[in-house]
């Protein structure tokens, strides 16, 4: 057996070694590269920079655990920023398994900027029915939601006074790990209720939105943990995002570099056989 | 639902009852789901209660978040595996695909901008117009091919779906 064969097979054990210590070493030992700011998520950084005080800016966190590591990020950044800007933060997700997730999210950043539930914020929760969901907020948020997370009737709540459906939304992010995710967001709620929206979600799935992004569908989009990491420069508050961008920065060369290994060992192999 | 969990419960029974290999996470899988059907009937489907966690928001923040979070990573793995095994240039196409996605790896991190300053850019060009493009084509065909089908469905020139063979 040649050597570039040898390589060819080579344990998988050690790939998983060489993927494990780029992503701890760079966790552990921190170099904290500049982060350029793409046209992506500055749209929608700008157009929550824009919105004035009391907008309603709705945030649907539509993902689980299992999109937590890049979508979590994103939730934060964007929850910061809308509460500094003193928007009425209506909060809300179309995935069961996400719900407690979310509740813990939008609790823990509205204390740490000191908001009052239901005057500044609401967590509306999980209700059934998927895009069905959006169209009935769309015709009447309080039959889609008679009350919130916490059993309230979200009539009462001084953060919704004067808004009956989607059309009373000033802006609105779905931060989604698939379906229903974005895509629904849009074609079920923003373009029938005419609210301009942005999208966040995770890295593999941002080149499926570019045409939304592009055709002016939505506003930004904020791409993976890439997408956090720019949002928390932008907002000046640097989190786990931006802490994980040497991590990612230490895989995607290392997987690089093993391509490029394999295909020169490949080529190496064909030339000697020929 | 109903369907679904009945037929994961029937397809687990009959493992543990005829003892076939890997029985033993079948056994795991109903004594986790009875165990967090119980639970969350007991909790009323509530995390938290007054601020304190019930023994539901116990499994889901301890068992669910993790394990989710868990199956999740272990993709990179997997996927670094998989791109030094398969990702060769053995055709023109593929040599594109694989230059393409190694100006985009190095274009969407930190380390590939302070390298090579131009990958950032290069890799949004790709993104942008390249990646939306063709996007955007399947869609349209896509689409176009899901109208075409509900029209033959509609006038009864599809009707494969309803079995059979031909007349």
């Amino acid at each position: 057996m040649t050597f570039s064969e040898r390589m060819l097979q080579i344990d998988r054990r050690i790939i998983f070694l060489v993927i494990g210590l780029c992503t701890l070493l760079p966790l552990l030992y921190p170099v904290g590269l500049p982060i350029k700011i793409t046209s992506e998520v500055r749209g929608v950084y700008d157009y929550i920079e824009l919105l004035p005080e009391h907008s309603v800016f709705l945030l649907s966190i539509d993902f689980d655990p299992a999109s937590k590591p890049e979508l979590y990020p994103q939730a934060i950044a964007i929850l910061r920023h809308a509460f500094r800007k003193k928007l009425r933060v209506i909060t809300m997700t179309l995935w069961v398994s996400g719900t407690g997730m979310a509740d813990q999210l939008v609790t823990q950043v509205a204390k740490e900027m000191e908001k009052e539930y239901g005057k500044d914020y609401v967590f509306l929760g999980w209700s059934p029915g998927g895009q069905a969901v959006i169209i009935n907020m769309g015709q009447d948020l309080y039959s889609a939601f008679p009350s919130d997370y916490g059993g309230k009737p979200t009539k009462d709540l001084p953060v919704l006074d004067s808004v009956r459906n989607l059309k009373d939304v000033t802006y609105m992010v779905s931060l989604g790990a698939g379906k229903p995710g974005v895509e629904e967001w849009y074609v079920f709620g923003k373009d029938k209720y005419k609210f301009e929206m942005g999208g966040g979600c995770t890295g593999v799935m941002a080149p499926g939105l570019y045409p939304l992004l592009r055709s002016g569908q939505i506003n930004g989009l904020i791409g993976g943990l890439r997408g956090a990491a720019e949002y928390e420069s932008l907002i000046g508050q640097k989190g786990k995002a931006v802490a994980g961008m040497d991590a990612q920065s230490a895989t995607h060369f290392a997987i690089i570099v093993l391509v490029i290994m394999c295909n020169a060992f490949y080529f190496s192999l064909r030339q000697q056989r020929r | 639902m109903i369907l679904g969990v009945t037929s994961l419960f029937h397809q687990h029974a009959v493992k543990i009852k005829r003892q076939e290999a890997g029985w033993g996470y079948s056994l795991v899988l109903y004594g986790g789901m009875l165990g967090t059907i119980a639970v969350g009937l007991w909790a009323n489907g509530k995390e938290s209660v007054n601020g304190a966690m019930t023994a539901f928001g116990w499994v889901y923040n301890f068992m669910m978040v993790p394990l989710q979070g868990t199956m999740f990573a272990i993709l990179a793995f997997f996927i670094a595996s998989a791109a030094y095994r398969s990702f060769r240039a053995r055709s023109r196409e593929a040599a594109v695909l694989l230059v393409a996605a190694v100006i985009v790896m190095m274009g969407r991190v930190p380390l590939g901008e302070y390298l090579i300053p131009l990958s950032g850019d290069v890799s949004s060009w790709i993104l942008n117009v390249l990646n939306a493009s063709v996007r955007r084509a399947i869609l349209i065909g896509v689409s176009l091919g899901a109208v075409a089908l509900s029209f033959k469905i509609i006038f009864g020139v599809e009707r494969s779906y309803l079995g059979g063979g031909k007349e």
